[in-house]
């Protein structure tokens, strides 16, 4: 907490004076990377300058310049290889890694002042309720297959922790559904650090429900029936919210 | 996918042993067992626990870092401490990736459009419940400065500005971590060099309209008023 408030010292100094902290030079040419990557001037698989190349680039000595370099790799933005054909490239990110992140940093701020896990519930409700819309419009044969598969494993498996993931796994499916991956890059995380603060023995009474909600969400979504997924997205997700809210 | 399968058999891939003591530790983080400021134990009491080498924690614990969730400082005071997540931090880093994601066949422009909907439709559904005083004096501001003529950059500056205060009025930290990021990717690589005529009055025009449903405290009305806006900007937008 000392280093918090240091910190904050150290912003309002700034603020009042209206400048900006001086970035070192490493993070100046990591930060003007990340910015090419950002607006697509290099993308995922090309290879980037060599080192003394870049040095010559930003006028920063090789040291610098690997340190920036560190920086981009440490986040999975980089690769590099060794060899005569090695060197650094862009890397592919991955939806996985990316929500995986996600999820530790949320679930690290969870519970704090800035974000309670009442925000955590909401968002999960804003989200994922109309996604489940959009599932019922763009669903594949394959989709349905999987929903109808994961509701029957629900059903057969008894301990808690292959249950709560099965039921991860039920509403994957619905974001995978929607077709478009930004929304499961942006929900999953949610759902997947409420269910790892999940008390963990709810009530029997508390599963027979979630079966019979995902049993008709999967209808609904069968059926192409977008406002009723809707619906029943939101009944499934407000059920869960206050069991949530009674045992947490 | 394999079918037919009882759950009970459902195999996870082996993880080496690094990655193992990294997702432990990752999901005493995530439980609540290991919070903000905690001092992990030391490398050496690590290895005990876990019946690994110490090279083994070492690289486990980069791993942590590598997702800034731990910070490690040297010297007798120093150790491993979990970290504080910084929201602008992750919103960095998600736009980074997005960005990346954006360049191949992972994601459209009509995706990304998609995404932002879905955040702030039901952001301004929750602004106009929640906003106070001090939000809707910066919207009007915010409308205000929109109207003056500048760069392109700086309209577009602006206009950021309206979108993040209505969020912030949202009262929901999560809307901005997952929005930002999006709408930054959106100005970095869609927007259109050319802006369609009478783009910048029709944007008055409708955050204006926006602003007044929100303080008429009108949530139906504000989120159907935001649904049109992000439908009418979309011609601002184009794939590369």
């Amino acid at each position: 907490m000392a280093d918090r408030s240091a910190a904050e010292q150290r912003d309002d100094a700034s603020s009042a004076l209206r400048v900006k902290r001086v970035q070192p030079a490493y993070q100046q040419v990591a930060d003007q990377l990340n910015a090419r990557i950002i607006d697509g001037s290099v993308a995922a698989g090309d290879r980037l300058p060599t080192e003394v190349e870049l040095s010559e680039i930003f006028g920063v000595s090789r040291s610098t310049v690997r340190e920036a370099l560190r920086v981009l790799t440490s986040r999975g933005l980089l690769r590099t290889t060794r060899g005569t054909t090695g060197g650094t490239f862009v890397a592919r990110v991955e939806f996985d890694q990316v929500s995986d992140y996600l999820e530790t940093s949320i679930g690290l701020m969870s519970g704090s002042p800035e974000l309670p896990v009442a925000n955590i519930l909401e968002a999960r409700q804003a989200f994922e309720v109309p996604a489940a819309g959009l599932a019922a419009l763009r669903r594949t044969e394959h989709h349905l297959e999987a929903l109808r598969e994961a509701v029957e494993r629900e059903k057969r498996s008894r301990a808690v922790q292959a249950r709560s993931r099965e039921h991860r796994t039920f509403h994957g499916i619905v974001l995978d559904a929607t077709q478009n991956p930004l929304i499961g890059l942006m929900t999953e995380p949610l759902f997947r650090v409420l269910s790892s603060r999940n008390p963990a023995e709810m009530p029997k009474s508390y599963w027979q429900q979630v079966d019979a909600d995902h049993v008709e969400i999967t209808e609904r979504i069968a059926a192409q029936d977008h406002d009723g997924a809707i619906d029943a997205m939101r009944r499934h997700l407000e059920t869960v919210r206050k069991d949530y809210e009674r045992h947490a | 996918m394999s079918t037919e399968r009882p759950s009970d058999m459902a195999f996870d891939r082996v993880r080496p042993a690094y990655q193992q003591v990294a997702n432990q530790l990752m999901e005493r983080i995530l439980d609540g067992s290991l919070t903000t400021g905690d001092r992990l134990p030391a490398e050496g009491e690590l290895a005990t626990a876990f019946g690994v080498s110490r090279s083994t924690v070492r690289e486990a614990l980069r791993v942590l870092a590598s997702r800034d969730l731990i910070t490690t400082s040297r010297g007798t005071a120093g150790g491993s401490f979990v970290a504080r997540a910084e929201p602008e931090q992750v919103a960095a880093f998600l736009e980074t990736s997005i960005g990346l994601m954006s360049g191949t066949d992972d994601i459209s422009l009509d995706q990304m459009l998609e995404a932002r909907e879905m955040v702030e439709v039901p952001a301004a559904r929750l602004a106009a419940v929640r906003r106070e005083q001090e939000h809707l004096d910066k919207l009007v501001q915010a409308i205000d400065l929109e109207q003056r003529d500048g760069g392109r950059g700086e309209r577009f500056e602006r206009n950021k500005h309206f979108h993040g205060i209505l969020i912030e009025a949202a009262g929901n930290s999560l809307f901005a971590l997952v929005n930002e990021p999006v709408f930054r990717v959106l100005r970095a690589r869609f927007w259109r060099p050319d802006v369609p005529e009478g783009h910048w009055d029709m944007v008055t025009r409708d955050h204006t309209e926006i602003v007044e449903l929100v303080e008429r405290g009108d949530a139906d009305g504000a989120a159907a008023a935001m649904h049109e806006h992000l439908i009418r900007i979309r011609p601002a937008y184009q794939s590369s």
